[in-house]
């Protein structure tokens, strides 16, 4: 697995442009892993699901095309757009509370850490059975 | 072919006082034997082993040079690499023997008669990782790395207030606006930084550290935690200090937490330890579990802050 928590190195003008930005760097992750994994010989055969918990953000990607207020985002992180038509990614939509990534961006109380930590950590038990 | 080494201040401070001749910086010296430390010999070991890995049938992946695969003895094998520490993966431990033995062979030096090279049997702890590997998962955690940062700093044992079996948060939810609110404690350097670290009685930047070490090992838990307090590494205030103790008292008390890697088959010359699995809260959707079990999944989510000091 893989995680990062940090700040990110330009100013967002809005949240869309903030999680598209986010999206970016975890697709990268992803593919660089897709890479790894195709070398040990363990292809990713479907697109891998990036879960996103803003509309706008997966919009943008799904219909290829900027709306009116995201015209000045920075060309390269539409390369969603083109990973998506790849076959490499897709974006879901995933409502914000039940998103695990929730724990590595805000200070949960412990009904949600103790939820979203498990789940990173895989301690719900085998999901082979 | 010899190699050779560009003369460096320490060695020539050593040459004068043994010998009293200044030496030129220009000259070069040849090495005859290369010792730990020789300046050439990580770049040597490394082509050296990459050599024979690839002799021996591994094969390394673009990105990661220390990730290999092979087929051994009909079976697919994994194996990491990190610099001279090795961990294979395969089903049958005759596998594992019979590859570490041709390795063992080819590093094996002609005046010697076994090489340097041996095998230590089932993984148990690999770069700062314990591993625990059971019949159905195989478990990563950082418990020997916490458990000497407790002891360190003489936190090892609970308070006899701490009754409770839930563990704390890694953070306190009512804190969190203050750690950003409240002035800066004093700067490093300084008398007063001084103090209020013997009144807390450690040092702040140094258990960060430690943490900050569990955190990329394996607990992607306290990575908010981490980040949030590293933030005031340089001016830390008395909540800081008590918030990253807290912290570490949240480790203590999820010390054998660790990242579980479930089989799809099990195993069963290893050991079976059984493993409660948590209760999910019903109160709360469903996370959409993966579609089928060697996909990856990625979340993302970005918490947006219009105060600039919190970003």
């Amino acid at each position: 697995m893989a995680c990062r928590s940090r700040t990110q190195s330009i100013c967002a003008q809005s949240s869309t442009e903030a999680e598209l930005i986010a999206a970016n760097a975890a697709a990268k992750v992803t593919k660089y892993l897709h890479f790894i994994l195709h070398e040990s010989g363990y292809t990713q055969t479907e697109p891998t699901p990036i879960y996103e918990d803003n509309d706008s953000a997966i919009k943008i990607v799904n219909h290829s095309r900027p709306t009116d207020r995201s015209r000045y985002v920075e060309i390269r992180h539409f390369a969603l757009q083109h990973w998506r038509l790849m076959k490499d990614i897709m974006l879901i939509h995933l409502p914000g509370v039940v998103n695990p990534a929730d724990m590595l961006t805000k200070a949960l109380g412990w009904v949600l850490h103790h939820r979203h930590a498990p789940y990173l950590m895989g301690h719900y038990g085998n999901p082979c059975q | 072919m010899p190699t050779f080494m560009k003369l460096d201040d320490a060695f020539r401070d050593w040459y004068l006082e043994r010998t009293g001749v200044l030496l030129d910086k220009d000259l070069v010296l040849p090495v005859l034997r290369a010792l730990q430390g020789h300046p050439e010999a990580a770049r040597l070991w490394e082509e050296h082993i990459s050599a024979i890995l690839e002799k021996v049938g591994f094969k390394n992946t673009t990105h990661e040079k220390n990730i290999y695969t092979g087929k051994f003895c009909g079976e697919k094998v994994l194996l990491v690499r990190q610099v001279d520490d090795f961990a294979l993966g395969c089903h049958q431990e005759s596998t594992a023997k019979s590859v570490y033995s041709e390795i063992g062979a080819k590093l094996t030096l002609h005046n010697e008669a076994e090489g340097p090279f041996e095998y230590l049997g089932l993984v148990n702890s690999f770069d700062g990782y314990d591993v625990l590997q059971t019949r159905d998962y195989i478990k990563l955690s950082a418990e020997s790395c916490i458990r000497r940062l407790l002891k360190a700093h003489g936190w090892d044992n609970p308070s006899p207030r701490e009754s409770s079996n839930k563990p704390k948060p890694p953070l306190h939810e009512s804190d969190v606006a203050n750690l950003f609110n409240l002035a800066a404690g004093p700067v490093k350097n300084t008398p007063e930084h001084k103090a209020l670290e013997a009144e807390q009685g450690f040092g702040y930047r140094s258990v960060l550290g430690e943490i900050l070490f569990a955190y990329v090992l394996c607990r992607p838990d306290i990575g908010y935690a981490v980040t949030t307090l590293a933030k005031f590494s340089t001016a830390p205030n008395a909540l800081h200090y008590k918030s990253l103790k807290h912290l570490a008292i949240y480790l203590r008390q999820t010390q054998d937490w660790g990242i579980m890697c479930w089989r799809t088959e099990p195993v069963d010359s290893l050991p079976e330890v059984p493993h409660t699995p948590m209760k999910l809260d019903d109160s709360l959707p469903v996370t959409p579990p993966p579609s089928h079990l060697r996909q990856l999944i990625t979340h993302v989510d970005v918490a947006h802050a219009n105060e600039l000091r919190q970003r």
